[in-house]
């Protein structure tokens, strides 16, 4: 039996090694002076867009659920952010601009997340297109709520103006700690997604009734992935604001939100890679079109309509980059680890910006994740066919480095 | 969460944090200063603009784009700025500020652009300001009108304050008009509107006039406004106030207004300008507008020529944003002109910091904010054309 | 008659100006959705480029000594080609090869490659269109109603018991039904699916052409962005309806028409100058999503069981 040549630890090593390596790459471009403003203003979009976009791609890839209204979320998030960060200054609190843009950015994650919930609990018991024209409606109310709210507009606070954007927000944004903030985002997202949780919502992605037949709590499981989603789209909204230094009401709509949703589409459902490396292309893309002004919208749509006609399942449909396994590949050419431990070691991967997985390491029974999401509930039987459909059937298969799941999503959504 | 991942994902965000504190974060702000006070050097100078050319805005951008092409085919034609001649280097910011930001950040980071025109709405303009300040590079609006946006130095504008015009149609109202009963009708997801809508109720409550209607509409860009002209009927309004684009008020407010029985008198601000007009012209009568020029004004005969060659350019009337466009790119030029034969971005401020212009929307100097102080043309529709009725003086 | 009700009177018609326009756009999009559970986010954008047609062809066609509104038939043709090309050039393979959420985002591009088509070559500045009718409008002492008004009402009505009866009693109708109820079925029934698809979306953009005339007859201008506001209403009034009922079509688009005038004129003075006219948009998504919750198959809709 071959052996993977990085142990659990290791895997997770390379990956810190990883991110470590990228974030010296950015600093060294920064203090060098070879990025100029436009750069690190791409930069900074572009990590926004990565935080969006993962973030999406739990709801629209993870729980196969469709919502237009991401940036409603991001929307709440910001003016929270902004808002609350006018209020410290105004009321003469002192502390350094570090803490307050974090305590701002969590707040208005957290103030997202409590819509999520709010949106979510009703809104989860429709799905597909229902669910769509759902959440839009929701991002559609919350620009009109926001443009009517008199210390949202202007200065803010109590010399706000309603109807008018909301200026002079401090701009605290720091690329540094937004790339931390990202890929933090990143990790928790894989982590969620390879845990207990994300293959019990796989598993309600894949179907919904045998899974709620098989005990797992559907809903709190819907309205949790609903509610991290909304936080990170809130914490990424936060960050925006302190980025952009105004808002407008505007970005709530709905037009936004499905510009992140063709990224989430674009990179592939389900892929955490495809999300990053399409947030980061499609923010890169208009502005090397910049040159076609005129016809770069045009450009943009056509190209869409062509990748989904060729690459429906998107650029990398449910494929993730590892650093390990990518290591592995360059030792083992062609001659992929069997099973067992090394399987498990595997599966200790990690995505372009590093993450390590956890759960499986442990565990290196295959049957270790069907178990976890059956006691994840009470009294639950003959779940392990059904919930082994998501990560939990990785390390039975004998090639963990096969594409796994790519297919079973497609089949999923056109059961019907 | 059970306990194992949590314990885990703890774990990195200590790590995390630690990586933070070590690269030290006085790094990667974006707020730095990177002004460059390199003159340009060469045999050309580019203008920089940054309009709104695609979206529900695209009409406003691609008005501007045409006022800034105009201008600068006249410039090089007469021989350039200091005998260099004039490129425009022309992005398209979607009416997202991000893009505005973006497009502002390559701008500045080209040594030879010495000014940005733009940008179009007042959304991305507020997004734009700080990053002009920060890099010490002029961006002149030409019709970002929103009082909140006068911040900062290097933000100057060609257009009037939205507080100005609301002010200036309450007083026409109530001296000119003298009409009793007012109502409002604006919306509430475009600052200009509401802008304007604002400082015309505030100054028409000290003129005494009685606002006895207040109505808005969700965005400004519906199309169908009977309910609220229906109330504002019923009011017993002798004089409508409904600040909105030419592509609003034309075919929609004002024919609507009509129909609902509603025949006093319209006003707007000068987005009317270039007013879209459906067959039956005589609706229009007792429409007014403030705007900055009259076609038929004979004393300025600036206004005569620009609206000649826009015609044989363009195949179409100009409106306010072609105007204002046309007018921003020769305040860069007298400014670029002022500050010497190869100016700094710094100097190309001071010069036009406090500068007096005489331009086809007017002559005026700019105040300490970058606003225009200038004399506002009261013009009335009379059988689809707008005829000049009166001049306010700034007061 | 007292000016209360007079005024209440005349909001409900206001609202009927509107609403008739939203049902008709609606027509089309429950058309579409019924058969493919496909969002076509183009549709406005078909209703777009009606517009455009009425507004070049028009002027030719009172040059020739006939009525405008004959205008709607080169529309009806143009719109026609341009959904059966979208349907055959994009549509078709991604539905094919994809899932309902490529099908979603090639609809979202293809309303985007419309919008800014239209932009390059008729350019973004909003256009007006002449007069197409000519109704004079009827008039029940203080009351003024609009006859363009009674007349989209109408054609709207016509429209609908004239598709319900094509997809109750013609073959190619059953055909819709079969396909739209189960498309492996009726294949084994011997239904073109391809075919019966095409047809689909060929009625459906004709009736996009006839809903741009009775716009336009209401809003005189036309610009690039006309139809994306206007298409989203429509989807959410057949989403309110029921999507994919006919009948459920026509009344969501009543309906929030009415929901529309009447708040802006009421709201106001029902919650004391708390909530105004401005939030008229907020309030009619947050009606529909309260049906939805409510009765998620919207109001005509029928219920259907999940199928394991």
């Amino acid at each position: 039996m071959k052996k993977s040549i990085l142990s659990t630890k290791q895997s997770y090593l390379v990956c810190a090694l990883g991110v470590l390596a990228l974030f010296l790459l950015v600093m060294a471009v920064c203090e060098t002076g070879l990025a100029s403003p436009y750069i690190k203003g791409i930069m900074m979009t572009a990590c926004i867009a990565v935080i969006m976009t993962t973030s999406l791609n739990l709801t629209i890839g993870v729980l196969g659920q469709l919502t237009l209204g991401c940036c409603g979320f991001q929307a709440i998030g910001a003016y929270t952010a902004a808002l609350l960060s006018k209020l410290i200054v105004a009321q003469g609190i002192a502390m350094s601009d570090m803490s307050r843009f974090l305590i701002t950015i969590v707040a208005g994650g957290a103030m997202a997340c409590i819509f999520g919930v709010i949106v979510g609990v009703p809104a989860l018991r429709l799905h597909g297109d229902y669910l769509a024209i759902i959440t839009l409606g929701f991002g559609e109310i919350i620009r009109v709520i926001i443009q009517n709210l008199k210390f949202a507009g202007g200065i803010g606070l109590s010399k706000g103006q309603q109807g008018q954007a909301l200026i002079g927000i401090d701009r605290l944004a720091n690329l540094y700690v937004v790339f931390w903030i990202t890929v933090l985002t990143v990790a928790f997202l894989f982590m969620f997604g390879r845990s207990r949780y994300g293959r019990a919502v796989k598993a309600i992605r894949d179907d919904e009734i045998a899974a709620s037949a098989s005990g797992l709590n559907t809903t709190y499981l819907k309205v949790l992935v609903f509610a991290i989603s909304a936080f990170f789209a809130g914490v990424a909204g936060g960050i925006f604001a302190q980025y952009i230094g105004s808002l407008n009401p505007a970005m709530a709509g709905w037009l936004n939100s499905i510009n992140y949703v063709i990224m989430v589409v674009f990179g592939g459902m389900g892929s955490i890679t495809g999300s990053i490396v399409s947030a980061i292309g499609l923010t890169i893309l208009p502005e090397l079109l910049r040159a076609f002004s005129d016809y770069r919208m045009l450009v943009y749509s056509v190209a869409l309509v062509l990748v989904m006609i060729f690459r429906p399942q998107g650029i990398f449909g449910s494929w993730e980059f590892s650093l390990s396994k990518f290591i592995n590949h360059l030792f083992y050419r062609g001659n992929g680890p069997k099973r067992g431990r090394a399987a498990v070691a595997v599966e200790g991967t990690a995505s372009t910006d590093g993450v390590a997985s956890t759960e499986d390491n442990a565990t290196p029974d295959t049957a270790a994740g069907a178990d976890d999401v059956s006691r994840l509930q009470d009294g639950v039987i003959a779940s392990a066919g059904i919930a082994g459909t998501g990560e939990g059937s990785a390390g039975v298969g004998p090639d963990p480095n096969a594409p796994r799941d790519g297919g079973a999503m497609q089949e999923g959504d056109d059961r019907r | 969460m059970n306990t194992r991942f949590t314990a885990k994902f703890v774990t990195i965000c200590a790590a995390t944090g630690l990586a933070v504190s070590l690269a030290g974060c006085s790094g990667g702000s974006l707020s730095e200063n990177s002004g460059s006070d390199s003159a340009a050097q060469g045999n050309t100078i580019t203008l920089g603009s940054i309009t709104t050319n695609s979206g529900t805005a695209a009409a406003y951008g691609e008005a501007e784009v045409a006022g800034f092409k105009l201008a600068i085919s006249e410039i090089n034609k007469a021989g350039g700025i200091n005998g260099k001649k004039v490129k425009l280097e022309s992005m398209d910011d979607k009416g997202d500020p991000t893009e505005s930001s973006n497009a502002f950040n390559k701008l500045s980071g080209d040594d030879s652009v010495l000014a940005v025109l733009g940008p179009t709405i007042s959304a991305t303009t507020a997004a734009v300001a700080p990053l002009a300040d920060q890099s010490k590079l002029v961006a002149i609006a030409p019709a970002a009108t929103a009082d909140s946006i006068e911040s900062g130095n290097y933000l100057f504008r060609a257009c009037f304050k939205d507080s100005y015009q609301g002010e200036i149609a309450a007083r026409f109202a109530a001296k000119t008009l003298k009409v009793k009963k007012v109502a409002v009708l604006y919306g509430t997801g475009d600052p200009y509107s509401s802008g304007t809508a604002e400082s015309f109720m505030k100054e028409a409550k000290q003129l005494g006039l009685d606002v006895v209607d207040q109505e808005s509409s969700s965005s400004a860009d519906d199309t169908e406004y009977s309910s609220q002209l229906q109330k504002i009927q019923a009011s017993g309004a002798e004089f409508l106030y409904a600040p909105y684009y030419y592509s609003i008020a034309g075919p929609y407010i004002i024919p609507q207004a009509r129909s609902v029985g509603f025949n006093g008198v319209v006003m707007g601000p000068d987005g009317y300008d270039g007013l879209k007009l459906t067959d039956n012209v005589s609706l229009y009568n007792k429409v007014y507008y403030t705007t900055h020029y009259s076609p038929d004004d004979k004393e300025n005969s600036k206004v005569a020529d620009f609206i000649k060659s826009f015609r044989s350019e363009n195949k179409s009337d100009p409106n306010t944003f072609s105007a204002l466009s046309y007018d921003t790119v020769y305040m860069a030029k007298q400014a670029i002109e002022k500050a010497g034969k190869n100016p700094t971005r710094e100097q190309v401020r001071k010069a036009l910091a406090g500068s007096k212009f005489d331009g086809v929307t007017g002559s005026f100097t700019l105040d300490k904010t970058g606003s225009p102080k200038k004399s506002v043309i009261v013009l009335e529709m009379k059988d689809g054309k707008p005829v000049f009725n009166s001049t306010v003086k700034p007061a | 008659m007292n000016s209360q009700l007079v005024m209440f009177i005349s909001q409900i018609f206001n609202g009927l100006k509107i609403g008739s326009v939203y049902s008709l756009v609606a027509l089309g999009y429950t058309m579409v959705y019924g058969i493919i559970r496909l969002i076509n986010f183009a549709h406005g954008d078909f209703i777009m480029v009606g517009a455009y047609v009425l507004m070049l062809t028009a002027p030719a066609i009172i040059a020739m000594g006939m009525p405008a509104w004959v205008a709607v038939i080169p529309a009806i043709l143009i719109c026609v080609a341009v959904g059966v090309i979208v349907e055959k050039a994009a549509y078709k393979p991604v539905r094919e090869r994809g899932n309902s959420m490529t099908a979603l985002i090639t609809a979202i591009a293809m309303s985007l490659l419309l919008e800014n088509g239209a932009q390059a070559v008729f350019g973004a500045d909003y256009k007006t269109i002449p007069t197409v009718f000519s109704i004079p409008s009827v008039n029940f002492g203080a009351l003024h109603i609009s006859g363009d008004t009674i007349l989209t009402i109408v054609l709207g009505l016509v429209i609908m018991v004239g598709l319900q009866l094509y997809v109750s009693y013609t073959k190619r109708g059953k055909a819709m039904r079969a396909v739209s109820e189960d498309k492996e079925a009726s294949i084994l029934m011997g239904v073109n699916i391809n075919s019966t698809i095409t047809l689909t979306f060929a009625i459906g953009s004709g009736l996009a052409a006839v809903a741009s005339l009775m716009y336009v007859a209401a809003y005189p201008q036309v610009s690039p962005t006309m139809g994306a506001m206007l298409g989203l209403k429509a989807f959410v009034a057949a989403v309110l309806g029921g999507i994919g009922s006919i009948p459920g079509a026509m009344i969501g688009g009543l309906t929030i028409g009415l929901i529309e005038s009447l708040t802006k004129a009421y709201i106001g003075t029902i919650t004391a100058g708390i909530i105004t006219s401005a939030f008229s948009d907020a309030i009619v998504f947050g009606i529909l999503i309260v049906v939805l919750l409510v009765k998620p198959s919207g109001i005509m809709g029928k219920n259907e069981g999940e199928k394991v």
